[in-house]
């Protein structure tokens, strides 16, 4: 089967390749190939570059959490900052210990960086914007992501250090444990919207004429595109996804493989230079994806709030197009920023309290939830009473939560002194 | 662990974690101007009145007693020394300075000379930016003895220092809630009901 049969249905890369190809001779197969490659050339730019503004996020937003400004120097308010930072990497002496394993020990981050890089290709940024639109793109990108774990493991053993291998088995376990309830709270929306497919999953929430929530109540034509995002339906799997994916992609608090203040470095130890910066390179391009699945999956990709189909109707196509872009880049880097707070709000958990978060309450969570929704589906039941059951769960645990009997240990009163005696009592 | 408890426990976690969400962002700069950096060489910086800066030394109201020479606890550098008295005897048998050296090379600031003045004459001084950098790159421990003059020109601490004091000028945003001590009796407002 040619390649773009496979691949380049309705890709706005295809398109453009084809059109190029037109320029230099090329049948209508190549030039679609050519523009597929142009795409992935332009999405690694385009990964490198955000990824150096996630740092200079992060940065900022953690300095602003904790009282301080973050960068500020390099450029206004630290803009150059990070780009500085990575061409100091960059011009760094790669240093390979003289008891490693050589070729194993420079081959892992590029595997580490391949697998974080993989991901984007089925990634839709609007309704034509992506490279394939594989059929299977939510299953591609869950095996894609757990490749890194080998990589990892990898680097660990080839640095001929115990700590690095320590760590590498520590992010082994991990990545291991936390890929079933991550794959698991994906297939929710995958399950209600029937289709493993990016594109079709979003587009799908308000494909049969709009308004799958209000429609199953009987109403119809009702601008409310943010009801049939499938958080609303399946706020508990989004919860799930959310930490399942945080977890899987070691962002703090579940860093436990690289806590930088409790084992030196992690696996990436006797890294240096642009072995080291791939790793770095690696794990925020896995944060920005695990923003991305969660903007994709549960917050409507690049719909509109309100009345999004009657919006962009009225539009040009290429507007139409930016404005679903914006719209994308906005939801993402919301996501992100909530990643981001949760690393200067919560304090790191303890390797069994991962363990037993993943296999103890996500896994039967979501195990529990693929059941109830198939069965929902299954049955023909209407949206709403699933959003209903899952949000009434919801507030019942929440409301548990609240009515907790706090022991003498989770009392955290700071205990401050008597007062300085300032002077005889008038 | 039963059911009941575990869905307490996972309603438990997710509040704390909005909970700490949201002290987090009740600091972002947006909201509210929380900043406590100072960009230093940029913005001045207020020392607070307790600060142990450089000395300031009076020359006017010295009596040479040399008690400061004796309570300094460190040798210096260049000099024998941290604190070097010179004196000549004049009219009347009176002691009268000549020269009064600090060597900034050793000194620790530990205000012993202070303490030890009997009339005020060694004073606490503000001024922290005792680095210089030196024109010609000629790195001269000898620039960093003070003499008498310089040593005046110091600017002084807004106070000596106390307890009472610091708490006074430290500048806080928030004050620290004090508990009340226990097992005292109330203070009496002077009203009686």
């Amino acid at each position: 089967m040619p390649l773009h049969a496979l691949v380049a249905s309705g890709s706005l890369w295809a398109a453009l390749g084809e059109w190029l190809g037109g320029f230099l001779n090329l049948n209508s197969g190549r030039g679609q190939a050519l523009g597929l490659f142009l795409g992935a050339v332009v999405a690694l730019l385009i990964i490198m570059g955000v990824v150096t503004y996630m740092i200079w996020w992060l940065r900022k937003l953690v300095g602003w959490m904790q009282s301080r400004l973050g960068p500020m120097h390099v450029g206004t308010h630290g803009l150059l900052q990070t780009p500085a930072d990575a061409l100091k990497l960059l011009s760094k002496e790669g240093i390979i210990p003289t008891l490693a394993d050589r070729a194993m020990f420079i081959v892992a981050p590029a595997i580490v960086f391949i697998a974080a890089y993989l991901a984007y290709v089925t990634i839709p940024l609007t309704p034509r914007l992506y490279i394939a639109d594989l059929n299977v793109g939510v299953v591609f990108v869950s095996a894609v992501s757990s490749i890194t774990v080998i990589g990892i493991v990898l680097g660990g053993w080839a640095s001929n250090n115990k700590y690095a291998l320590v760590s590498a088995f520590r992010s082994a376990a991990q990545v291991v444990s936390y890929e079933v309830p991550f794959a698991l709270a994906a297939l929710g929306p995958v399950m209600l919207a029937g289709t493993f497919s990016f594109v079709e999953l979003v587009n799908g929430a308000q494909a049969q004429a709009g308004n799958q929530l209000l429609g199953s109540l009987g109403i119809r034509g009702a601008p409310t595109t943010f009801l049939d995002w499938f958080i609303v339906s399946q706020p508990i799997c989004f919860l799930c996804f959310l930490i399942a994916g945080m977890a899987e992609n070691n962002v703090t608090p579940f860093d436990i493989v690289e806590a930088e203040s409790e084992i030196v470095a992690g696996f990436h130890i006797e890294y240096s230079g642009m072995k080291f910066a791939l790793f770095f390179l690696a794990e925020f391009a896995n944060t920005l994806t695990i923003s991305i699945l969660t903007v994709l999956l549960f917050l409507g990709g690049w719909q509109f709030p309100v009345a999004d189909a009657a919006l962009v109707g009225s539009m040009p196509e290429p507007l139409a197009a930016a404005f679903h872009l914006g719209i994308f880049v906005v939801k993402t880097l919301a996501v992100i920023t909530l990643i981001f707070s949760f690393r200067a709000a919560l304090p790191r958990v303890r390797v069994d309290q991962l363990m037993d978060l993943g296999w103890k309450v996500l896994i039967p969570i979501t195990l529990v939830n693929l059941l109830l929704t198939g069965g929902f589906v299954t049955c023909g039941v209407p949206r709403i009473w699933l959003a209903a059951f899952n949000w009434v769960i919801l507030g019942g645990v929440l409301w548990m939560g609240t009515r907790k009997k706090l022991g003498a240990a989770d009392v955290t009163t700071p205990v401050i002194g008597p007062a300085p005696t300032r002077g005889p009592a008038v | 662990m039963t059911l009941a408890n575990l869905l307490t426990e996972m309603g438990y976690t997710l509040i704390s974690c909005f909970n700490g969400l949201r002290i987090v962002w009740r600091n972002v700069r947006l909201f509210r101007k929380r900043k406590q950096t100072v960009l230093y060489p940029i913005e001045e910086i207020v020392v607070p009145p307790s600060y142990r800066g450089a000395l300031v030394f009076r020359p006017e109201r010295c009596i040479v007693c040399e008690l400061c020479e004796k309570a300094c606890p460190v040798p210096g550098t260049r000099t024998e020394k941290t604190i070097e008295l010179y004196h000549h005897v004049g009219g009347n048998k009176k002691r009268e300075l000549d020269e009064f050296y600090i060597d900034y090379g050793s000194c620790i600031n530990c205000y012993l000379c202070v303490e030890a003045c009997p009339v005020d004459a060694l004073l606490p001084g503000s001024n922290f930016e005792l680095a210089t950098i030196d024109p010609f790159a000629q790195y001269d421990r000898s620039r960093m003895i003070f003499g008498m003059r310089q040593l005046d020109a110091q600017p002084e601490s807004a106070d000596q220092g106390t307890f009472e004091t610091a708490h006074q000028h430290t500048p806080r945003r928030r004050k620290l809630k004090v508990l009340e001590p226990i097992g005292e009796e109330p203070v009496p407002t002077g009203k009686s009901e």
